[in-house]
């Protein structure tokens, strides 16, 4: 063997280890969801090593209600990405292709915000939302989320309209086409690559959310899964199957979200940190 | 009347979102500020709120108060080592880790997806199972059991025990937090101008060389954008360490936004846990432009 071939036997056996490092916690979550109670602390498998238990999965899905969860989280998740890709494309069409007075103070103005960490402005947004009586509501959760993921999108879709040849801009004009029907029509569409690496940053985001949902939801009825996770914590003895089964049902969707859309995923995290 | 059309057409487009930041960012940014000079207790109107001047900052950072004195700067401490620690782990790994997946031949695009599992999947779910990993009873424990070094194993599990409890933390904070750094050097390396290692090697520059002249300049910036990036992760942490410990064992893993959350929410001191985020917004600040300095003078 040369010394280059042995270099690469040590170079994949480093990633490797790294690689297992990065799956075990989620290898553990599947596993003790499958184990019964006791199994999980008490045996050094990771797997079953008798039945597999996948009524776990039944149980807290029906009778724990996580279908409810689920769907709460689906509709808060939903919501926020429609409502980010719609309202700053808007902005940044404005932004990137019309002249008023006034649109360099509002995108800067913008960007400012992001420097203003959540926590800062957690405890008069929750006063807020009080008097305007959109506390302990789906929407109570969603502009907040909405309006944190502004600056990205804002930053995202102005850099993307801008790429965009100003020719098709002014033969759409010629052609008697208003700025709105423009934006509809031709700048919109055209920017699906970066509707999908916003889509999917918000996916995450929201889908992951914790200290707001904690804050601005009470009524069970209205939890997202991160806080219906909590609720199976809360008895005298944990559960660590139906902890698990409820982990897991929370991780499964935003695995799968990642997969598909990875690569806009990986440009989302390139643009985000060359914007800071 | 172009331009007219122009103006209208702008207004109404840009007009959603500003009336959102009006609302959610802007108004709630003044409200925060006002809030810091005033006493405003939960359940309390805020129009009997009465001007408190400096006072609820003394309460936490002057000893106004004397526990919460107390427990704002351990917190503020931690918050501090946890920065630090992450920025010293976080930073060579991911480098190192960028290097090793642009120079292995096979499976470089499947190990670069796995790498990014952890911070895809950072949530409530996985710090459970973090949690089951230090247990008592937990994979760590029996790890080192399996290995021979009984003497190592944290009897009370190692969110437990005083002196490993934020360790602990930081090495799972750490594990989530290098994948977004490691794809800022993944790009930054492929950036590089292969052509100018040709005409180097054929110079007969020396791999240190080629290090600080070539590779370095490109990864300088990146390099200060993962500093801050962590240091602001750092600051504002609090979803791991709610689920995992809460702040404690005794606040040995206590930081500054879980200590609002419990000032503001469990004990209803509003504008005092309202003056400590400002305050650690401004710290966080000026540490970030420290760091920009500290990595941009090195030109």
């Amino acid at each position: 063997m040369s010394v280059r071939s042995i270099s690469q036997v040590a170079i994949i056996a480093v990633l490797t280890l790294w690689a297992v490092f990065c799956l075990y916690p989620l290898v553990w979550m599947i596993g003790a969801s499958l184990k019964t109670s006791q199994e999980v602390m008490q045996t050094y498998s990771l797997f079953p090593t008798g039945v597999w238990h996948w009524e776990t999965f039944v149980d807290v899905w029906q009778r724990l209600n996580f279908f409810k969860y689920f769907l709460n989280s689906l509709n808060v998740t939903l919501l926020t990405i429609v409502g980010v890709n719609l309202i700053y494309s808007l902005t940044a069409f404005a932004v990137a292709k019309l002249d008023f007075p006034g649109k360099n103070f509002i995108f800067y103005g913008f960007l400012a915000m992001m420097f203003v960490p959540g926590i800062t402005i957690l405890i008069p947004l929750y006063l807020t939302e009080y008097y305007l009586g959109i506390l302990n509501t789906h929407l109570g959760l969603i502009l907040p989320i909405i309006n944190g993921a502004g600056p990205f999108a804002l930053f995202l879709f102005r850099n993307y309209f801008q790429s965009i040849p100003h020719e098709i801009y002014e033969s759409a004009k010629l052609e008697g086409s208003g700025p709105i029907r423009t934006w509809l029509r031709i700048y919109f569409p055209l920017s699906l690559p970066a509707i999908a690496t916003i889509t999917i940053m918000n996916f995450l985001g929201s889908w992951n959310s914790l200290v707001l949902p904690m804050v601005m939801l009470t009524d069970q009825d209205l939890f997202t899964l991160p806080l219906a996770v909590m609720l199976l914590d809360t008895g005298a003895f944990r559960q660590w199957n139906v902890l698990m089964a409820g982990s897991l049902i929370s991780v499964v969707p935003v695995i799968l979200v990642f997969f598909f859309m990875q690569k806009y995923y990986i440009q989302g995290l390139s643009s985000g940190a060359i914007k800071s | 009347m172009n331009k007219k059309r122009d103006w209208i057409a702008g207004y109404i487009m840009v007009a959603p979102a500003i009336i959102l930041f009006l609302v959610v960012g802007l108004f709630t940014l003044l409200f925060s500020l006002w809030m810091s000079f005033h006493h405003v207790q939960a359940g309390s109107l805020i129009s009997s709120a009465k001007f408190a001047g400096l006072a609820n900052f003394k309460e936490f950072l002057l000893g106004g108060d004397t526990v919460m004195t107390r427990m704002f700067w351990n917190s503020l401490r931690n918050n501090l080592t946890i920065a630090v620690s992450m920025v010293l782990v976080v930073v060579p790994v991911s480098l190192v880790l960028a290097v090793l997946l642009q120079n292995v031949k096979w499976f470089s695009k499947g190990f670069r997806t796995i790498y990014l599992i952890p911070m895809v999947t950072s949530s409530v779910a996985v710090y459970y199972v973090w949690q089951g990993i230090y247990d008592p009873a937990g994979s760590l424990n029996s790890l080192l059991s399996a290995i021979g070094l009984e003497s190592l194993i944290a009897r009370n599990g190692w969110l437990g025990e005083l002196n490993r409890s934020l360790p602990s933390i930081i090495v799972q904070t750490c594990w989530g937090a290098i994948p977004a750094t490691l794809i800022l050097y993944v790009a930054g390396l492929q950036s590089v101008d292969m052509q100018l290692y040709e005409s180097a090697e054929m110079d007969g520059a020396t791999a240190i060389h080629k290090l600080l002249h070539i590779t370095w300049p490109v990864l300088r910036p990146i390099t200060a954008i993962a500093v801050i990036l962590t240091i602001n992760g750092a600051m504002q942490i609090f979803d791991n360490i709610w689920v995992m410990t809460k702040g404690g064992p005794a606040g040995s893993t206590q930081v500054v936004n879980v200590l609002v959350y419990q000032e503001a929410f469990v004990r209803g001191s509003l504008s005092v846990a309202n003056a400590m985020g400002w305050t650690v917004f401004l710290i966080t600040f000026v540490l970030s432009l420290i760091s920009l300095r500290a990595l941009r003078s090195k030109t």
